[in-house]
């Protein structure tokens, strides 16, 4: 670590106010490269100064864990990291076994991602905090067990010792590893994308106990996410990171209302709003390819009449073997899809929403209740029990639902080209129509299909393992497609992509719509719901608790926890958490 | 459970295709299968002439690994039973293959009743000792050779098919398995067209373990007298009749029992080789 | 009083496996060749005075589930009847047997634990390290080579040309000779034992090193024996239990062959001669032992997991 480095550095931070000093941690000129000298991080340098909150915004491979990793000195074996970080006087990448051990958790503390797999699923929550309040030896003052105690209460936990990680939720785990990541008060914590497993509520409610504990404590915060509104609401400063570098750095408000650098400009464009539905969703628009604005009066496109889908009474109860207790999933849901209407199903995790989704898709057989298909030509059947249905009846159903799942990476198939998925499915409806099509004839409609969702025909002779995550979710939505369903059932269709991708993908949904093609949208994101659907259906514990057309639902929700729901989407200002 | 898998994840340095560890397996299979398809017509060294005036001598004199008891020539037989050491664990793999790729298929795929039959034959068979099982029945039934290489095939079939199980249940919630599903697709084209394609490092993997473990498990039946018919080449069996003479010509015992190492490593690491490659290939 | 429960369900599952599992050990005297009355004569002269005691003594002229409930009802009280080889009651001629076995068998398994879990905890905690390839290297070799090709290699090097050990039998009953006659069959024993216990040891360390909940304990700066104690081990030991049904069938196979080629007078040697001999008695008796001990040891690798992983417990009591 030379001067020169530094300063070349303090270049790039542009007039920011800050010396080596003045951070409690300071990293400078932080690189990490792999072992075929590849660079990941390309030299970064910040400062979090004592109590502040800094976040480290970026999307998905621009290296933003591996900063948290390289400081906490767990890499992924293969990485090494080089450059000069400091906590207070501790230099963070030179430290051996025994200093590290007396640093972590004590001094600088990291709270993971995924609350499913950060416990020790064989000890209990007691141990957990136990383990980490003692951990550099018995601290003073009152017993253990009443510590522990304390330090689940102060994260909203009651007696919760005895229990198992396995029989908490996603978010009360995550309560538990912050409370113990926190155990024994350290000055920095750094939070890697601590909230992105969890549902919007529970997003709200541990964010506010970050914030409270920060604030209780004076400790920093590094808070490390993909999420440009969180990032704004919860922190001081911001840091935006692209491909290894910080390309901006700035207040929150600076960042939030005044960008500098394009790409940060370009990420505030992608965020989707709530209050609003879009007229052109594509931040960056394609002249050449976009036709005449998208209507902004959803009336206008469901021109026919009539009612594609009717949901009644339905139930499905999961477990209830010897081994495992009944879980109610769906207990009775009414809902309507219009022939021509997108309808929206918001919920939070475990509401019931996604079971839903398989039901009407023959994925699983509901317990009670029935599903009515109208079609032209035989009238409305009832399709719950797919296996009960004559070979044309099952055949006509298939044809007419078709499904886009959330994760892109797992929904094609990974040994095959994205052209003989989608001529497998276009010969998989000529089969089911009873007739078939010549080889030229299929070819035809693939490149059609392609064309459709905006992919290059060039595409088509490509695995998806060489294909993004965006174009990945284009060839799902073109498989879909490839049925000519009237009704697409589409469970968290972009859930899992990066914010920009999203708008993409969701102007793919709007054109499908637009074809008259009827929607039944899952999600957990009313910003995203606000773009794609007219009707609004709100489901809880596996119950129905308010539906209506969207904007009502969202600018005026009536049941509580819809309101709840709506008040958890993150504003990107700071009275969210308040 | 998904840690029956005993496939080695390949250490950083052999993970190309083409270590020099993988190149000599290749070559060892290759001229194998060359003395196993050919050996009994294209031998170089006369396996069958006997010289009871030269029994047991060390190397030399034109045997390259001297004679056995008879007076014959080692090497000679060595290559002449290739194909006797090689035929009946090649039928165990293609055999305990196909029924573990087809149960294990089966349980993963359609689970509920089925699975729970298949898997609770599995699990019984699978804490068996298959040696000693066959050991017993062989000895006391019958059935010779191909009897024990039928009761491998069912005795070895659970280990791959606990396997299999395991990598289809990985693959059997995926969305592209249920966008199939979605589709209409019959269960055996989901099955064979979308899941098998991907379970094949596992399948691969499991065929070739299994391999190994006939190879052993037939050469070691050989040596307690249930194997290969005496007097056959069969490497376990020349291992077995020449160690009463380790002390006149050691290559008698030893020469064998290399082989029969050789053979079963390089598959090891062949099918290591071949396995992670193969994975390797689906990940990017 | 679940877990007694549930142990006692066990219990009577393992039973009910013994029993069919005695069924077919007694259908042995139907399916070898020749009348039963045959078999179990042996080579002794058959006058039609001789068959007709056997026939006697062994109820063969009842019908085949009577005869089966003779047979079981005495096997339930250690009685298999007489070794036709020698005319001695099985009981006694197993017992005789049975301490050089046990004795091979723990000089083993103590061998394995000491060389391989810790070599194979070490391989997994840092894959990809020089140890870690040398050790999978050695393993992948342990893994190809038959139990007797070891054996044989051994007694060739370390017996003939070395002479260090002893090459035939079981030595007196003086303990250091016994050791020394055993400690060549135990070593051939551990190296095919070993390399399996290596990889699984190996593989559930392996998947346990990239898990969260092991970053998380290394980020709080939990001391290295929780770290290694209640989070490694504790979690990369429960894939090992489940395999060690099928290591116990594995080690069994060794020990008859390692028994074989040393000439060891153990049990392994006395069924491999039973079958040659058809000695019909022994083999029923030998066989439903060793399905006992395997069923017994299965069911104690059930209750650790079961003592190990709470997901397991609480599964169990609903």
């Amino acid at each position: 670590m030379t001067d020169t480095s530094t300063r070349q550095h303090r270049e790039v931070r542009d007039g920011e106010p800050a010396g080596p000093d003045d951070g409690v941690l300071t990293v400078r000129d932080l690189r990490v490269t792999d072992t075929a000298g590849a660079e990941i991080l390309k030299g970064i340098s910040f400062d979090v100064a004592p109590g502040e909150t800094v976040a480290l915004i970026g999307e998905s491979g621009s290296g933003k864990s591996m900063t948290a990793k390289a400081l906490m000195g767990v890499l992924p074996a293969g990485l090494s990291a080089s450059g000069d970080c400091r906590l207070g006087t501790q230099p963070l990448l030179r430290l051996g076994d025994r200093e590290r051990r007396a640093v972590s958790g004590a001094m600088i503390s990291l709270l993971l991602q995924d609350p499913f797999t950060i416990l020790n699923p064989l000890t209990t929550v007691g141990t957990h905090l136990a383990e980490s309040i003692t951990a550099g030896g018995s601290p003073p003052g009152a017993a253990i067990a009443d510590q522990v105690r304390e330090r689940l209460e102060q994260v909203g936990l009651g007696e919760i010792e005895e229990r198992y990680p396995f029989e908490l939720s996603g978010g009360m785990r995550q309560r538990v590893a912050l409370a113990a990541a926190i155990a024994r008060d350290p000055a920095v914590l750094m939070a890697d994308e601590p909230t992105t497993a969890l549902d919007a509520t529970s997003q709200r409610r541990l964010l506010q106990l970050l914030q409270q504990s920060q604030r209780a404590r004076g400790m920093s915060l590094l808070l490390i996410t993909h999420d440009l509104r969180v990032a704004l609401s919860m922190s001081d400063r911001v840091l935006v990171m692209r491909h290894g570098e910080i390309v901006e750095s700035g207040t929150a408000a600076q960042i939030g209302n005044d960008p500098a650098h394009s790409y940060t400009a370009q990420l505030l464009a992608s965020e989707v709003p709530v209050r609003e539905r879009l007229v052109q969703l594509r931040p960056v628009p394609r002249p050449a390819l976009d036709p005449a604005p998208i209507s902004d009066h959803p009336s206008r496109v469901s021109a026919k009449s009539g009612d594609l889908l009717r949901v009644t009474g339905l139930r499905k109860a999961y477990g209830g073997g010897r081994r495992s207790s009944v879980k109610q999933a769906l207990q009775g849901v009414d809902l309507v899809v219009g022939e021509g209407r997108s309808v929206g199903i918001v919920g939070g995790s475990g509401s019931g929403k996604t079971t839903l989704a398989r039901c009407v898709l023959g994925l699983v057989t509901a317990d009670a209740g029935t599903i009515e298909l109208t079609s032209d030509s035989e009238g409305s059947i009832d399709i719950s029990d797919r296996s009960a249905l004559t070979t044309t009846a099952r055949g006509a159903a298939t044809r007419a639902i078709q499904c886009v799942f959330q994760d892109p990476y797992a929904s094609l198939n990974p040994s095959h080209t994205v052209g003989f998925t989608l001529a497998e499915a276009v010969g998989q409806r000529l089969r089911l129509a009873g007739t078939r099509g010549s080889r030229a004839e299929i070819a035809d409609e693939v490149e059609a299909l392609l064309d459709e969702v905006q992919l290059d025909l060039a595409l088509a002779s490509r695995q998806p393992g060489k294909l993004s995550g965006g174009q990945r979710q284009r060839v799902a939505i073109a498989r879909a497609l490839a049925m000519r369903p009237r009704l697409l059932v589409c469970d968290e269709p972009v859930a899992a992509l990066d914010a920009s991708v999203q708008l993409e993908i969701l102007e793919v949904f709007r054109r499908t719509a637009e074809r008259g093609i009827s929607m039944l949208f899952i999600t957990h994101d009313l910003a995203v719901a606000r773009q794609v659907t007219q009707d609004l259906v709100v489901v809880c514990e596996g119950e129905v608790v308010e539906r209506g057309s969207t904007e009502d639902v969202i600018d005026a929700p009536s049941h509580e926890y819809t309101r709840n729901l709506v008040a958890a989407v993150p504003t990107g200002k700071r009275s969210w958490l308040d | 459970m998904s840690t029956d898998v005993i496939v080695t994840v390949p250490s950083r340095r052999n993970r190309r295709w083409f270590s020099p560890l993988t190149l000599g397996c290749v070559l060892v299979t290759v001229v194998l299968a060359a003395c196993a398809l050919l050996g009994p017509w294209l031998n170089p060294f006369d396996p069958h002439t006997q010289d009871l005036l030269s029994p047991s001598r060390p190397p030399g004199d034109g045997h390259l690994l001297g004679t056995d008891a008879l007076g014959r020539d080692i090497l000679g037989r060595l290559i002449e039973g290739t194909q006797a050491a090689l035929v009946g664990p090649v039928v165990v793999m293609v055999g305990g293959s196909a029924l573990s790729i087809t149960l294990g298929l089966a349980a993963g795929y359609f689970g509920g009743r089925v699975e729970a039959v298949i898997m609770r034959l599995v699990d019984l068979l699978y804490a068996a000792p298959a040696l000693l099982v066959i050991i017993i029945f062989v000895g006391m039934v019958g059935g010779g050779y191909w009897g024990a290489v039928v009761m491998l095939i069912v005795l070895s079939a659970p280990a791959g098919t606990r396997m299999i199980r395991s990598a289809v249940l990985g693959q059997r919630h995926l969305p592209y398995v249920e966008a199939a599903e979605s589709l209409g697709m019959s269960k055996p084209r989901i099955m064979a067209v979308h899941l098998l394609p991907n379970i094949m490092p596992t399948v691969v993997a499991s065929a070739l373990l299994e391999f190994v473990a006939a190879l052993v498990g037939l050469s070691t039946l050989s040596f307690l007298g249930l194997g290969a018919p005496i007097g056959s080449p069969e490497w376990g069996r020349m291992l077995t009749e020449n160690r009463e003479f380790l002390e006149l010509n050691p290559w008698g015992a030893i020469a064998p029992a290399i082989l029969i190492v050789v053979a079963a490593l390089s598959a090891t690491v062949l099918g290591d080789a071949i396995s992670s490659r193969l994975s390797r290939g689906k990940a990017e | 009083m679940t877990m007694f429960y549930w142990i006692a369900r066990r219990l009577a599952a393992i039973g009910a496996t013994l029993v069919v599992l005695s069924f077919v050990v007694f259908a042995l005297l139907y399916l070898a060749p020749g009348r039963p009355e045959e078999v179990l004569l042996g080579t002794r002269p058959a006058t039609p005075e001789t068959l007709a005691a056997i026939r006697a003594k062994y109820h063969l002229d009842e019908p085949f589930l009577a005869q089966y409930l003779h047979w079981a009802g005495d096997a339930l009280r250690l009685q298999f009847g007489e070794s036709i080889q020698s005319g001695q009651a099985v009981t006694a001629v197993i017992g005789e047997r049975l301490p050089i076995t046990i004795m091979l068998a723990a000089y083993a398994v103590a061998l394995v634990v000491v060389v391989a879990v810790p070599s194979g905890l070490l391989a997994g905690a840092r894959p990809g390290s020089r140890f870690d390839r040398a050790a999978t290297m050695v393993s992948t070799f342990g893994f190809g080579a038959p139990a007797f090709v070891i054996g044989i290699v051994m007694l060739y090097v370390f017996g003939i040309v070395l002479g260090w050990f002893p090459v035939y039998g079981g030595g007196s009953d003086d303990l250091l000779d016994r050791l020394h006659h055993l400690t060549l069959p135990a070593l051939a024993l551990t190296v095919s034992v070993a390399a399996i216990v290596f990889r699984q040891t190996r593989a559930a360390t392996m998947s346990v090193t990239h898990a969260d909940y092991m970053t998380f304990a290394s980020t709080r700066g939990l001391p290295r024996r929780l770290v290694w104690g209640r989070y490694r081990l504790r979690n990369s030991s429960l894939p090992v239990i489940t395999s060690v049904g099928a290591i116990v069938a594995f080690f069994l196979t060794g020990a008859v062959v390692v028994e074989q080629v040393f000439s060891l007078p153990g049990i392994g040697s006395q069924l491999v001669g039973a079958v040659n001999t058809k000695d019909v008695p022994v083999i029923q008796a030998l066989a439903l032992l060793m399905a006992a001990f395997i069923l017994l040891i299965n069911l104690i690798c059930d209750v650790v997991y079961l003592l190990v992983d709470p997901r397991l417990r609480k599964a169990m009591v609903a």
